[in-house]
């Protein structure tokens, strides 16, 4: 039976409106708690193709089974991690195999034909959480990403002033996307827990949302549980899934959100209610609210869903032209309302709240991404070198890894959109999701240059929703015949060989080795830079330091000082001179005054073991304040200990703590 | 087909009964312990305005449970933001404005579907059918997965305990102290992370004049806090404070002269 008769008679099984009922087939619902009739409102029943007969009811069968591996995965990830915090041998062997716990037997079975819907459920929940425990598994006490303490200093702000929109130097966009930061500040003080609990509560169900909707999405648009099982299985192999986007931080936040939209955007678009005065009554709050709430989250995540929804809109009017389709759109609502209101508000809020810091910090990664990809195709520059970096050398047992998981998604990509190609026509959502996942090659591009990167490292979230779906409708299109055979000759476990391998070599694509797991300080190492020392010092400068003033510190202890210690680290440069070189710099002249002066800097932070000669250390993300310090990236000697320790010498500047590591230099009788 | 009878809505009513024990809560009229605030509040923030927004603008039954449920944590996500963004451009948020401003929304919106749904007609739906079964092994199963990741959890947080154990270091600081009766004075302190109890000798020096010396013992995390005078009044002398440990400098901290007091 051709596919697209098959998606066909998947569809006409849907219920909607009475009226329509008497005469159409009736639907069985499985696991749904909907009844087998149909229903007085708008309501849309999805019946297991054709893999899942009629049973008995919904269960959780072999999940809580899986659940004890999963957990038994984490307590391997644990003891992994306690074993790096101290160098221990074994210990990554210790933490891949903790993951290959937590995602093989979950893969593994949501290959199969026999688990129910809601054990699929059960355990695409199972496998996310398990996931999101990693991250937290990784530091359980404290933050310790750049973008964590820059939304921990924007909840404190809310909690201490009471007024949301105040930006941060870590992170300006806390200005124009206040909805993290109050959403965490309401947890924290109605139920008492930190910042830190709050946080990770919040964005434990952000993954929750995520999780349930993509789910269902992917099952509405292809019509089969276990696709869309296995579609989830996919997107959780993204490079930025295990940690990047399970941090505290605005993005983690909005996926969810995104989703949510688009799941009731696609509940309005196929309801038929015309005119849709009930539809506007009933869907239609929902569907405003989870906008707005996308819309004060967070600028690219709603900036991507508006595309996708004008890509779906595009799609939908070219299909509901063509007469051949026309059964298929037929008294349907579109979505056209849902992509006009979020464009609407999106762009409103863009231009009229966010303000200009948001444009400037968006711009300046859109334009630097496009000028550097300009150079590198223009040859005016080379690209980055792959693989290695500040001295160091992935190993080639990663770079095999990493090289066959963009290989076989790659490959996923190709024969997802050929399946597509072929089994037209499909849904518009899918169409435009399809589209989405040629964004997978563009960003494996954009990883050639340095100012691109940025992009290229949150781009996977997005671009793996559309891999998502082609890895759903490649297995919603396998037939019966085709999938037992390849069952019954071990074909189950080499695809589950085969997606653990994914998993890993997307995650090791989007995480330094270095920062994976804790482990002693390295030199500008981000997580691995956090250390007593300097969260101590952090809280010397908020008990004892006026609040907000200027000052300047490598990234790390910028970070830490910017949050916990009430500072305000400045980057940048002062009239062309970088401020980087007045803690690099090997000696304090006039530039260095003159900048200090100019940007009202009160303190200098240093860290002596930025300096560290034995063992020798580059900073691992390639600098030591920001990206664009003099030396960033091309560096090959560590800063010495003689330049960190030049202001103890300078007159007009007072040491006004240690603690061994760090010294905090007063510079305010200077100017 | 069973006729289903024209009834209140439980959850309805637990949502708007929750709401106001939360909002008691918060105002001070329960007791406040930490643990019972989380169990109160999380769900509230949570779940119910979600819940009863759907509630209020859908009829029962009427979209699937899964969906409703992405509907009722995303849209009680989204309320609290929004709320929180609404309400802090007239007023601060603290405590009992955000119990106020969340059990307001839900207690509406539960009171509007419960208006709203409650007088719906009988219909030809049967009852419907149960959700999920969980049998007693499952049962046990999942709360020994449950038990094995808090036991996860656990050996984490130890483990970074332990790490933060290892690091052994001394706090020591000198700032002016602005205003001031006294004439010019300089805070000096200490604080002890060495893992244990230690004695220290702290000397403040301003030039060559000694201005004071303290033997003090601390424990582990305790700090030492002591204004000094500077002689003379103000002075164009630097202020040395000298740390030493086991008879050696330890660590050293300089201002360039004495505050003038404001």
């Amino acid at each position: 039976m051709p596919d697209s008769v098959l998606i066909d008679l998947t569809l006409a099984r849907l219920t909607t409106w009475c009226g329509r009922c008497g005469g159409a087939s009736v639907a069985k619902s499985v696991g749904t708690g909907l009844s087998d009739h149909c229903q007085p409102r708008h309501t849309v029943q999805v019946q297991d193709s054709a893999e899942s007969a009629v049973t008995p009811g919904p269960s959780l069968g072999a999940m809580p089974g899986i659940a004890v591996v999963a957990a038994i995965g984490l307590v391997t990830v644990a003891f992994a991690d306690n074993a790096a915090r101290h160098d221990g041998a074994g210990a990554q062997l210790l933490f891949w195999l903790g993951l290959a716990l937590i995602y093989g037997p979950v893969a593994f079975r949501l290959l199969g034909r026999s688990p129910r819907r809601s054990e699929r459920i059960a355990l695409v929940l199972t496998l996310g959480l398990a996931l999101f425990l990693v991250k937290v598994l990784r530091s359980p006490a404290e933050f310790v990403r750049f973008d964590e303490f820059g939304w921990w200093r924007a909840t404190h702000e809310v909690l201490v002033t009471g007024h949301a929109f105040t930006g941060n130097q870590l992170n300006v966009s806390t200005a124009g996307y206040p909805a993290l930061a109050a959403l965490t500040a309401a947890v924290s003080q109605l139920s008492g827990l930190s910042i830190f609990l709050s946080g990770t509560l919040v964005i434990g169900i952000a993954r929750v949302i995520l999780l349930l909707a993509l789910f269902l999405l992917l099952e509405r648009l292809t019509g089969s549980p276990r696709a869309a099982g296995v579609g989830i299985a996919i997107y959780v192999c993204n490079s930025s899934f295990l940690y990047f986007d399970a941090q505290f931080a605005y993005e983690s936040l909005a996926l969810g959100l995104a989703l949510a939209v688009l799941l009731v955007s696609l509940r309005w678009s196929e309801s038929d209610q015309r005119p849709p005065a009930s539809l506007i009554a009933g869907v239609g709050p929902i569907l405003l609210i989870l906008i707005c709430g996308l819309t004060i989250s967070h600028h690219l995540t709603s900036l991507f869903v508006v595309l996708l929804l004008a890509l779906w809109t595009i799609a939908s009017l070219f299909q509901s032209r063509s007469q051949h389709h026309a059964d298929m759109v037929r008294g349907r609502n579109g979505p056209l309302v849902p992509t006009v209101l979020t464009t609407l508000l999106v762009a409103t809020w863009l231009i009229f709240v966010a303000g200009p810091t948001t444009h400037a910090e968006l711009g300046a990664i859109f334009t630097g991404a496009y000028q550097s990809v300009g150079d590198l195709v223009l040859g005016t520059s080379g690209s980055k070198h792959l693989f290695t970096g500040s001295g160091r050398t992935v190993s080639q047992v990663e770079r095999a890894v990493i090289l066959t998981a963009v290989t076989l998604v790659l490959c996923l990509v190709v024969a997802g959109l050929i399946r597509m190609w072929r089994s037209r026509p499909v849904k518009p959502l899918s169409l435009a999701l399809g589209i989405v996942a040629i964004l997978y090659p563009v960003s494996l591009g954009l990883r050639l240059t340095q100012a691109s990167s940025e992009i290229a490292t949150r781009a996977p979230a997005f671009a793996f929703l559309g891999v998502a779906l082609l890895a759903a409708i490649l297995t919603a299109s396998l037939s019966h015949r085709s999938w037992g055979t390849v069952s019954r000759h071990g074909g189950k476990l080499i695809v589950t060989a085969l997606a653990i391998t994914t998993f890993f070599g997307g995650f090791m694509l989007g995480e330094l080795k270095a920062t994976r797991q804790p482990g002693p300080y390295l030199v500008g190492a981000e997580s691995r830079s956090v250390t007593p020392p300097g969260v101590a010092a952090a809280d010397f400068a908020a008990h004892y330091l006026p609040t907000n003033s200027n000052m300047v510190a490598d990234r790390t202890d910028a970070a830490l000082f910017g949050s916990y210690g009430n500072l305000n680290p400045i980057f940048g440069s002062y009239s062309r001179i970088s401020l980087a070189r007045i803690l690099l710099g090997g000696e304090f002249d006039r530039a260095d005054k003159q900048a200090l002066c100019g940007q009202s800097i009160a303190f200098i932070l240093v860290d002596k073991r930025l300096s560290r000669e034995a063992p020798f250390e580059l900073p691992l993300v390639g600098f030591y304040v920001s990206s664009h310090e003099p030396g960033a990236f091309v560096r090959t000697r560590p800063v010495t200990l003689r330049a960190l320790e030049k202001f103890n010498s300078v007159r007009g500047i007072s040491t006004v703590y240690r603690n061994g590591p760090i010294t905090i230099y007063d510079t305010t009788e200077l100017c | 087909m069973t006729m289903r009878p024209n009834r209140s809505d439980a959850c309805l009513f637990f949502v708007i009964g929750w709401s106001l024990l939360a909002l008691a809560l918060a105002i001070g009229l329960l007791p406040t312990v930490v643990w019972v605030q989380a169990v109160v509040w999380i769900p509230l923030v949570f779940v119910m305005p979600g819940y009863a927004l759907i509630r209020a603008v859908l009829p029962k039954h009427s979209i699937p449970l899964l969906e409703g449920a992405v509907y009722t944590l995303a849209g009680s996500v989204s309320i609290v933001a929004l709320t929180g963004v609404l309400l802090q451009l007239v007023l601060p948020l603290d405590r009992q404005i955000w119990a106020i401003a969340i059990v307001g929304v839900s207690v509406i919106a539960g009171l509007v579907a419960t208006l709203r749904w409650g007088r719906e007609k009988a219909t030809m739906l049967p009852l419907p059918a149960p959700i999920l079964r969980i049998s007693i092994q499952s049962t046990l199963t999942l709360a020994l997965a449950l038990t094995l990741v808090i036991g996860a959890v656990a050996l984490a947080s130890a483990g970074a305990r332990s790490e933060r154990a290892t690091f052994h270091f001394t706090e020591l600081w000198v700032l002016p102290v602005t205003a001031s009766l006294h004439g010019s004075l300089v805070d000096v302190g200490v604080r002890n992370h060495q893992g244990g109890a230690e004695a220290y000798v702290v000397r403040v020096n301003q030039g060559r004049i000694l201005l004071g010396t303290s033997k003090i013992h601390l424990a582990d995390g305790q700090l030492w806090r002591k204004q000094v005078a500077c002689k003379g009044g103000p002075s164009t002398k630097p202020i040395t404070v000298t740390l030493l440990h086991h008879a050696e400098v330890y660590h050293y901290v300089r201002l360039e002269r004495c505050p003038t007091p404001s």
